[in-house]
Parts: C-alpha cells; structure tokens; sequence
C-alpha cells in the first residue's frame, strides 16, 4: 500500500547504525531490513551476540497490543509449541529528536508459505497445513483466533520445515468482532459467515490458503469479485472448487473447510490431513522433514578474540609453571 | 467508561480533489473541534486521484485528526474497515491520554512499557464496546462511475464489520455532489432489513467535487445525532460522551 504520510513518518534505519532502547537501555545494531506493513517496518538488528526482529512503527496501542499477545502466548502453561517469534522487549528509541514505538521479538529465519510450496512442491501442502492447524488448535484452546491469515504472516524454516506465525497484529478473542482480514480469506466476504472471530474463521482462512496454493486465485479475479454481491461470489468460490476439485487430493477437505456452514474445527482439520499424509507415496515428504536442522554459526566478534586470547595466556602460564618446576 | 464512551467519525472516500464549495481542510478542522475525526481514504485508479488530489487527502486527515490511506479500488473493503478500527483506537488513545494527563501529569507516551500495554488493552476493549456513529461520505463525482460497483460492495461490507463489533452503531451514508443542492445527499434505508448499499446502486456519478460542503453537511448531521442521543437519556451521564 502507497502512504508517503507513513514512509515520511517511520523512520528509516540504515545498516550498522546503532540505536538504543530510552527504558531497558539495550542496544540494536541494524543489519537490514526485513519487511514492511500496513503498522510499519520490521528490521533484522543484532540484540548483544544474537540476531533479532525490531519492528518500529507509529503507531504506539498497535505495537503494545502485540507485546502483549506474544507475551501471554509465551508464559501460558497451555502453550506447548511455539507459535510466534519470543519477545524481548518493548521500549523507545529516539530518532532525530522524535520518540518511536519499537517492539522486539525473536528473529524467524524462513520463508513465507507460498514461496515454501513454490520451491518443494504441491505435495508438501497437506503437511503445511497440518503445521497450521496444530499451532491454531492451540491458539483456539486459549480463545483467541489469529485472523489475518495471509501467506506472508507464515513463515517456514526452509530446513527444518518447521512454521510460526509472525505478525500477531490481528488476534483476536472470541468475543470480539475480527480486526484485520484480507479480502481473499475473510470468511464474510465471501458471503460464508460472520466477521465475529471464532475457530471456524481461522478454519476458513486456511482453507482458503489452501487453495491459494494449489489452484491459486488471481488478483484480477479478485479484482473482479470485488464489485459483486457476496452471494455471487459465493457462486462463483463453488465453482471454482467444482472445477479444480480434480487438481489435488487436499481439494475435497479444502471443501468442506470453506463450507457454508462450518463442520470442521482445527481438531478435524489436523485429523484430515495426518490421514492425507499417512497415504502412500507421502512418505518421502515425512522423512525429508526430519532431515537435522543446518547448524547456524554465531558471527566471530570481539567477545571471541578474547576468548582466544584468555586461552592462549592461560597455556602459556601453564606452560611457564610447568617449565618453572621443571627446572 | 467503555461501554458508555461514544465515538463520532467521518470517513471520507473520494477519488479526486475538491473544486467547489468551501475549503474541505478548515471543515475537517471545524469537525475534530467538535469531538468528530475525519479519515480519508484515496482512490488513485485511473490516476485521476494526482499529486494534488493525494496532498489534499493527507491533510485533510491531518487537519480532522484521523488517518489518510492511498489505495487502488480493490483493497476498499478491507482498507475501510481497517481506517474505522485505528481511527477508533487513535481517538480512543487521545482520550485516555488526556485522562491521564489529568490523573498524573504524563501523557501516554511518556509512561514506561509496561503501564502502556495496559492503557493499550483498555483502549481495545473500548474500540469493541463503544458506541460508534460514523458517517461515510462517498464521492459519487463523474470519475467515479467505474468504480461504483466495488464501492457499493465495500458499503455493504463495511456494516458486516460494524455488525460484528459488539458495540452498538449508526451508520449514516453521504454521497456527494448533491442531485439537489450545493453539497450531500444523505441515504436513510426505510427498509431495516436491507442494506444501505443497495441504495447506492442507483447513483449515477456526475458532477464536480464539493468535498468541504459534504463534509460540513456529516458534521451536521453527527452534531444532531448527539443532542437526539443527549435527550434519549436525558439525565444520564454527560461527562461519558468524553468525545
Ligand atoms: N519475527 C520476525 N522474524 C522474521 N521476519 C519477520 C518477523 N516479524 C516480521 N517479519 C517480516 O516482516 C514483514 C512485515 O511484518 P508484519 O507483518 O509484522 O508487519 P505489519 O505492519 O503488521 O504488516 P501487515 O500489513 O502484513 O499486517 C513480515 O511479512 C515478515 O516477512
């Protein structure tokens, strides 16, 4: 989306610059940037020896309403995967003598959804999907329902395939009407349900990301959808299953997660597609998973060299000793 | 204080810039001085939106204390609903701030983190539960007739949206130019159980662009849907309509 007021008003941080928090008084080292949104920018910055996520945005209620969710997801006893990026800290910077907003999470290093199919194949989407709900059951467990699921708020680790939401801006509790919602996904705009956030919402979305992957809708035909009824377009969502219900074996589940009236919560779903993956011929994408994860190495810095050199003393006054002794 | 609070806004969606009538920037301000916000969300398809018609969306929204957002036409739906809810958080966040201000002497973004994310979890619960009257001024000038249809689907989408939130809601829709008169027409569904975009397909967009009249005429009517609220309960607590 095009808003100079905004790109005017997030600051724009350069790597190598340094920055540093007003409260907790930690300091960042920018590496680069890793994305932007609609509530602003996210950047990779190197938090003492480890990398992590800083996002800056204007606005303030936004950012302290995401601490808060990752917060309470980290700490709750029923939590037992992880969902979303570890927080470190919300606090301010100051730049050009102006106070910003910045929250600062753990770093996911992976790819989002759509790329991740893209690059290993069709046949991985019933164990994307799988990874999804099992983070949703949990989520729906605690009353909250994450919303805004688009491909890029999933993000997967290339090697381990193991996948966390990012961008936490959109959960949303059962009680309360949905904050944020991508057309394309959004069970009322299609004409199949409320805007009330609950488990089937979520259970839609992903349906609908689904079929993004494997029978992908266009944004002309998006575009075009938008000026019709939801009832029409309801029609036409039908049949463009019916048409595509060949294309893969996840269609029929796909189906019946978009369906009119709700039948499946993230429970039948996670059941759906252990079944699918458990078929022959799967198995290659099951083993293939549990290939180790590439060792990351830690950037060599200064607190190294010391290390080093603090070795390399005490060898040599060993050394010294022994020699002293000797003779 | 929640659920009493009563939100008033404007959401003006145009694809151009204003040509007759009075200036739209000095009605917006005349809005926010009275406790209404004006948000505008810019078309640009077509390009008929241009630089100056984009640096009149931004500061009218400066000027009426709400946000300004520059989309193509297929993102309305969803850039409508998201310019209702953070406008509400940001008149919310003015609230609460002021409170503060008057309770201990800091506005919000002076306090320490973790106070702030429980001011932030109040101002959501608020943006659910209050009382919203919002009124959308829609631009219906001759460079909006290919647009219409996505329009009137992003009306009706909107009140899915307001439907869902658990606070209550009126909506009142303008459109501009007048068929009759020198700024808005306003539409009123006699019909309950329809929704007001379907009132909307009738519209043939013609004419220029009196963005600061109809702007003037959803002041007005936001005006008198207070002093209508103010007597429903006559008695009640004034000092909650804090906005
Ligand atoms: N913890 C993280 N680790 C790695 N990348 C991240 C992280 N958080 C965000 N990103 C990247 O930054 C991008 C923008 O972040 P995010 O979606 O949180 O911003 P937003 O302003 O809320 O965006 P949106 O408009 O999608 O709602 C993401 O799509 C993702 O690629």
């Amino acid at each position: 989306m095009f808003d100079p007021l905004r790109e005017k008003k997030t600051p724009v941080l350069s790597p190598g610059m340094v920055i540093q928090g007003k409260w907790k008084h930690q300091t960042y080292r920018v590496v680069r940037l890793l994305g932007q949104g609609a509530n602003g920018s996210v950047y990779l910055v190197w938090r003492d020896q480890v990398q992590a996520a800083l996002k800056i945005g204007p606005d303030v209620t936004a950012l302290a309403l995401e601490y808060t969710h990752l917060e309470n997801l980290a700490i709750h006893p029923l939590s037992t995967c992880k969902l979303g990026p570890a927080v470190f800290e919300l606090d301010d910077i100051a730049f050009q003598g102006v106070s910003w907003s910045i929250l600062v999470m753990e770093y996911i290093a992976g790819i989002p959804i759509d790329q991740f199919i893209q690059d290993k194949g069709s046949n991985w989407v019933p164990l994307c999907l799988l990874k999804i709900a099992r983070m949703m059951e949990q989520l729906h467990a605690l009353g909250y329902s994450f919303c805004d699921l688009k491909p890029a708020n999933i993000l997967f680790d290339v090697q381990t395939a193991q996948a966390r939401f990012v961008d936490f801006g959109g959960i949303t509790h059962h009680t309360q009407a949905v904050k944020e919602f991508t057309e394309a996904y959004d069970r009322a705009w299609w004409g199949r349900g409320s805007r009330k956030a609950d488990g089937y919402y979520d259970v839609f979305a992903l349906g609908m990301l689904g079929v993004q992957l494997v029978a992908p809708i266009s944004r002309k035909a998006i575009e075009y959808l938008s000026t019709k009824a939801p009832l029409e377009r309801d029609f036409w969502l039908d049949e463009h299953l019916r048409t595509h219900r060949l294309i893969d074996k996840v269609v029929p589940t796909l189906i019946k997660m978009v369906a009119r009236i709700p039948s499946m919560d993230s429970k039948a779903v996670i059941a759906d597609m252990t079944n699918l993956l458990g078929k022959k011929g799967d198995l290659s994408v099951k083993n293939e998973m549990i290939l180790p994860a590439k060792k990351v190495w830690r950037r060599f810095d200064v607190t190294d060299w010391w290390l080093l050199v603090a070795v390399f003393t005490f060898v040599s006054v060993l050394f010294l000793l022994l020699w002293i002794g000797r003779s | 204080m929640s659920s009493e609070t009563v939100l008033r806004q404007i959401l003006l969606v145009t694809d151009g810039c204003s040509n007759v009538g009075s200036d739209p920037v000095r009605a917006a301000k005349t809005g926010i001085s009275r406790g209404i916000s004006t948000s505008v969300i810019g078309i640009v398809d077509d390009g008929s939106l241009g630089e100056q018609g984009k640096r009149e969306a931004y500061e009218i929204a400066e000027a009426g204390g709400g946000m300004c957002r520059i989309i193509s036409v297929a993102d309305l739906s969803m850039t409508m609903q998201m310019v209702t809810r953070q406008t509400m958080q940001l008149t919310l966040q003015q609230v609460v701030n002021e409170e503060l201000r008057n309770l201990i002497g800091k506005p919000t973004d002076e306090l320490a983190p973790d106070v702030r994310t429980k001011v932030a979890a109040m101002v959501d619960t608020m943006a659910e539960e209050s009382e919203l009257h919002m009124a959308l001024v829609i631009d219906v000038s001759a460079s909006m007739a290919s647009k219409m249809a996505s329009v009137r689907e992003a009306v009706r989408d909107m009140e899915f949206g307001l439907k869902a939130r658990s606070g209550r809601y009126h909506l009142y829709v303008f459109t501009y130019p007048s068929a009759y008169s020198m700024s808005a027409d306003e539409h009123v569904l006699e019909d309950q159980s329809g929704s007001i975009a379907d009132i909307l397909a009738h519209i043939r967009p013609a004419g220029n662009t009196p963005t600061g009249p109809a702007l003037l005429a959803a002041i007005d009517r936001l005006l008198a849907s207070f002093v209508e609220r103010g007597k429903e309960d006559a008695g009640g607590h004034m000092r909650d309509y804090v906005v």
